[in-house]
Formats: structure tokens, sequence, C-alpha cells
């Protein structure tokens, strides 16, 4: 019994003595402090752009107007907040050495953008300009270009294209125009003509002259030239036209075309859906050959087609299910699988240009909306909803959307103007691209380069 | 023998707490003189005890305290958004402080991360600015040797 008393104050000693030295080794260290930050304040990013300084008058002045337009550029884009030059405590002609930065913190400018116009001896013009950021007191990047003065415009949407890249981490795409069909006159002897613009809604000018009826232009991925469907004595015929040299050729007429070939990625192909006795199915142009190729045989109404970015693989609206809904398949047309699932009818898909996204016009509830949803129908948002939303394309980075918008007239039911407009992927920044008359079937280029 | 264990913990007496505590100091400051003995053998333990020093001086930050540091953090934090894989966009930034609540020179980039593409790299600045603009931090200065260094996690995840 003793012996055991004295086994267990050993080990109850030895137990101690124990505690006692790992409680001196697991002392801890003053632990660095580490905090998790989880939640931000989404902010449009205060940036500063100051005018281009010049010597001379006339260059001043270009150097104004290109300030005016970066600044607009960025303000659309609902990411950023420029500053109101009257706020900035340096003036441009101080700002061709380094900037204060402390001048600039004081009015929280975070970018900060100057630069330079110089007026060269052939006539043309210099155009400079630097990035900085303000808060780390860094020079982020800068760029300079040579053009014709009357070039003024490109060269100011180019310098917003690198501000909003080095700020955001994405490609810009203020230097793109829009295509679209302007429309005039009472509903029943409506007048239909192809325009283009800048993304600006700025250089407009149309490209056909109303005679006969337009519809549905779509943008080359690769170069500055477009498709589009007219009605040549009553049948839908198919044109390619080259937006820079004017050169247009018809592609053929297809029976039953109610939408306009879409491009492959290479630009080389054209993916349309077209009528055969009736049934509307998927077909693929070789641009060179001219030769077409069948890529499904659905006795549903397969129509409005459309490349993922890689060319793998298909997007289109199908009723095969009973209902219009979407469907991706393998460029091939093989290994068609519906995509959306939600209430409601679904048709225009149009594959992001980043290749993450499928966007769409959905109709629910009496609403038509636009929508964008994970290429394998996942995580369906609708962006914008109303009376009329419809025809959504992609500004080439994949993150702003064009539609056309038709709000309700009066109490028949009936629509009232119809407008282009710009939503961002967030569904917040929705703004109007203003057009002279009526706009409908909006497709955006790509960067012009 | 359990029953004689056990009588004292029934009894409550305000002067055995005391007693407590005042021991929970002496053991603390036995602990600090054996730190410091080992201090004088060993290189590796001489900065952990260096630490544990400045453990006594100070207590640690409350989980309220460490939240107004974040949320004074947060709101100063403008992750880029909508590019493809936003959200797994995630920056540690190490930054030293004055006891002013200023950033000592610039935030450093912690760990793998950082800079490897055009996101990353915009992502980073993002968290960078944040720390910069927000500066200076209302802390509690008597925890100074708590804060002086401090690791942030910028993790968008949950925002989108």
């Amino acid at each position: 019994m003793r012996n055991m008393v004295g086994n267990l104050t050993n080990r109850y000693r030895r137990l101690v003595a124990g505690l006692i030295l790992s409680f001196v080794v697991i002392v801890p260290a003053r632990a660095e402090l580490v905090i998790d930050i989880t939640q931000g304040n989404i902010q449009p990013l205060p940036v500063a752009i100051t005018d281009f300084f010049s010597e001379t008058e006339a260059a001043g002045l270009v150097g104004q107007k290109i300030a005016e337009v970066i600044r607009a550029d960025l303000e659309r884009s609902g990411l950023f907040a420029p500053i109101e030059p009257r706020a900035f405590l340096q003036k441009p002609v101080d700002l061709q050495v380094t900037p204060v930065f402390s001048n600039w913190r004081k009015i929280n400018a975070q970018g900060l953008s100057t630069g330079l116009v110089r007026a060269l001896p052939d006539g043309r013009i210099n155009v400079q300009f630097r990035l900085w950021d303000v808060f780390s007191e860094q020079y982020l990047t800068g760029i300079q270009y040579t053009s014709q003065p009357t070039n003024w415009r490109r060269t100011a949407h180019l310098i917003a294209d690198q501000i909003y890249k080095r700020l955001t981490g994405e490609e810009g795409y203020f230097d793109t125009r829009i295509v679209y069909v302007s429309e005039s006159g009472p509903q029943d002897r409506r007048i239909k003509r192809l325009a283009i613009m800048d993304q600006d809604g700025e250089k407009h000018q149309f490209l056909t002259d109303g005679s006969n009826l337009v519809l549905t232009p779509r943008f080359s991925p690769t170069q500055q030239e477009i498709t589009y469907l007219s009605y040549f004595n009553n049948r839908p015929r198919v044109y390619l036209y080259n937006i820079d040299t004017g050169q247009q050729e018809v592609l053929g007429e297809f029976p039953g075309m109610t939408f306009a070939p879409r491009f492959s990625p290479s630009g080389n192909h054209v993916v349309m859906s077209m009528a055969d006795n009736g049934n509307s199915d998927i077909y693929l142009m070789d641009l060179r050959t001219r030769s077409l190729k069948r890529l499904t045989k659905h006795p549903g109404i397969d129509t409005a087609p459309s490349f993922s970015p890689d060319g793998s693989q298909i997007t289109f609206e199908s009723d095969r299910g009973g209902r219009q809904q979407l469907y991706v398949m393998n460029a091939n047309g093989s290994n068609a699988k519906r995509i959306s699932f939600g209430r409601g009818n679904y048709g225009t898909p149009v594959w992001s240009p980043r290749g993450d996204m499928i966007s769409f016009t959905k109709l629910s509830g009496g609403k038509f909306s636009i929508g964008v949803m994970r290429t394998d129908g996942s995580q369906e948002r609708i962006l914008t909803e109303g009376f009329h939303n419809e025809g959504p394309s992609w500004a080439p980075n994949g993150r702003v959307l064009i539609f056309f918008r038709q709000i309700r007239g009066d109490t028949s039911g009936r629509g009232d103007k119809v407008r282009l407009w710009s939503v961002d992927l967030t569904g917040y920044n929705e703004r109007e691209v203003i057009t002279p008359r009526d706009g409908s079937d909006p497709a955006w280029s790509p960067l012009i380069r | 023998m359990a029953k004689k264990t056990e009588k004292p913990k029934k009894k409550f007496d305000l002067s055995q707490i005391s007693a407590l505590l005042d021991k929970k100091k002496k053991e603390q400051a036995k602990n600090k003189s054996k730190a410091t003995d080992t201090k004088k053998s060993n290189s590796t333990e001489k900065v952990r005890n260096s630490s544990s020093k400045a453990v006594d001086n100070s207590l640690p930050m409350s989980l309220s305290e460490r939240d107004a540091f974040k949320q004074q953090v947060q709101r100063c934090w403008s992750p880029p958004t909508g590019g493809v894989k936003a959200e797994e966009l995630i920056v540690r930034l190490k930054i030293s402080l004055n006891l002013d609540g200023t950033v000592q020179g610039r935030p450093k980039v912690v760990g793998g991360g950082g800079l490897r593409d055009t996101f990353e790299k915009v992502a980073t600045e993002s968290a960078i600015r944040a720390v910069l603009l927000c500066q200076p931090y209302r802390l509690p200065i008597d925890k100074y040797e708590r804060w002086k260094d401090t690791t942030l996690n910028f993790n968008p995840k949950d925002m989108f």
C-alpha cells in the first residue's frame, strides 16, 4: 500500500513536473496579428485625368478634348469615378515631371493620368500619356501615339483602354464600334437601315439606304467585317460587308432564315440556322469554299447558334424539349445538352468572348429580360428585366453587354421607342447608348487594332 | 483520499481567489525567469522568449479590437470585380505600423500569390491601396506590441 502510494506520489510529481515543463515549452510566442479582410467596399476608383498639356494652343485644345473623351469612357464603364478637373491642385504644365503625389492624395485621387500633345512638323500629332498610382507613388504605365490630328478621338479611346487594362487587369473595350439597325417611320411601314458608330455613340453613320429591310448584323471576331440579313424580293439574303473597305458581297439566299449567321472565332466560317421542309436546323458554312455542313438534324426548331471562343462548342436555342430552351453541343454537332432549366422561354444565346458565360434573352411572366449563365447552365443571373429587352451582344472583354429595349407605349400593350442600352455583368451599371433614331439588333465589334 | 482533495473546492473564499491570482502572477514570473535561462543557452529559443516577454506587457487584442481593425481596412478595399475567377485572388500583405497607426514604408506581399499575372497584380495593388488609403488606424496604444507587425489576408471569396 505504502509502495503504491509512493509510486503514485512519484508519478504525480513526474506528471506535475512534466506539465510545468510543457507549460514552459508551449508558452506562445507573441504571435503576429493576422487579420482576415473578407468584405470590401466596392466603389468606382477615383481617378484624375488631367488635360494633355501642349505648348501650342491648337494642340492644347486637342489635349483637352482627348482628356474629356477618356473621362467619359472611364465614367461610363462604372468602374471609375473621374474627378472634376476644377478640383485639381497641380496644373498640366507642372505634371511633365513626377507629380506631387500629396496634392493628388488631398483630392482622394487613386489613379492619375498625365500627358502631352505635340504638333509635329509633318502635320501629325504625337500624344504621350503616363499613369501613376497616387498612394503607392508609383509609375504604372505609359504609351505614345502618333497620328493625324483628326484621329484624336481614337487616340483617346486607346488611352482609356490602357488605363482600364492597367487598373482592372482586364482588356478595355473603348476602341470599338457598334453596328445596329436604325429604325424610323410608322410601325406598318418601318424603315430599317444599317448604321455604325463608336461605342460611345459618336461618329455615327448609315451603311444602307433603307430601301431593303435589314436584320441582325453580326461582327466578325477578328476583323471589321459583318454579316447581316436583308430581304430582297421578300427572300432572306445574307450579306458579308467589310466596314473598312465598304465592299459587300452576297453570301447566299437562305429560306426560312430569321437570324444572320454568326462567325466562328477564326472568322473563316459562319454558323447559321436554315429551314429545310419547314424544319429549322443548324448549319456551318466555310466562307472560302461556301460549302455547307449540317450540324443538327432534329424535328424540333434549332436556331440562333453561337460559337464558344475556342471554337470547340456551339450554343443554340431549340424547342426540342417542348419549350424554347438553350443547348450546348460540340462544334461538329454531337453531344447536344440542354443547359437552361428555369421557368419561361430562353432565346438568342451568345457565348462570351472570354468563354466563361452565355448571355441570353428570357421571356418569363410576360417580361423580357437579359441574363447570363455559366456555360453549363449554372449560376443564372438576370441583369435587366422589363417590357421588352432583347438581343444581347458582348463587348470584346466579356464584361459589358449591349441590347435593345422597347418601353411600353400605351395601355393597349404596344411598344413605344426602341433604344440601345448597355449593362455590365453586375447588372447595376445600365446606360442608354444614344442614337439619332430608334435602334435595335446591336452588335459590338472586336477591338479595332 | 479523494474526499480530502475535493473538500476545499466546495468552499467559496474570496481571499483564496486573490491568492490564486497572485499565484498565477508568481507562476508567470517563474516562467519568465525560466525562459530567460533557456534564452542564454539556446539561440532558437531566443526569439520565442523575447516575444513571450512582450506577451507579459500587453493583453491580446480582443475580438472587438480585431474586428474594429478589420472594419477600418475593409472600408477602403475595393477589390477588382467581374474578372474571371475574381473570387480566387487572395492577397497576403505584411505591414509594420507606427504607434500613431500609420504604415511604415510599403506593405510587403507575402506568399506565392501576388504578381504572377495581370489579375493578381491588380488585386495586389488594390489591397496595397486599401492599406495606405485608410491609415492611420485607430488601435489600442497599450497593445502596440501586439499589432505593430500585422499580416492582412485579403480574401474576396465571400463577396462574389
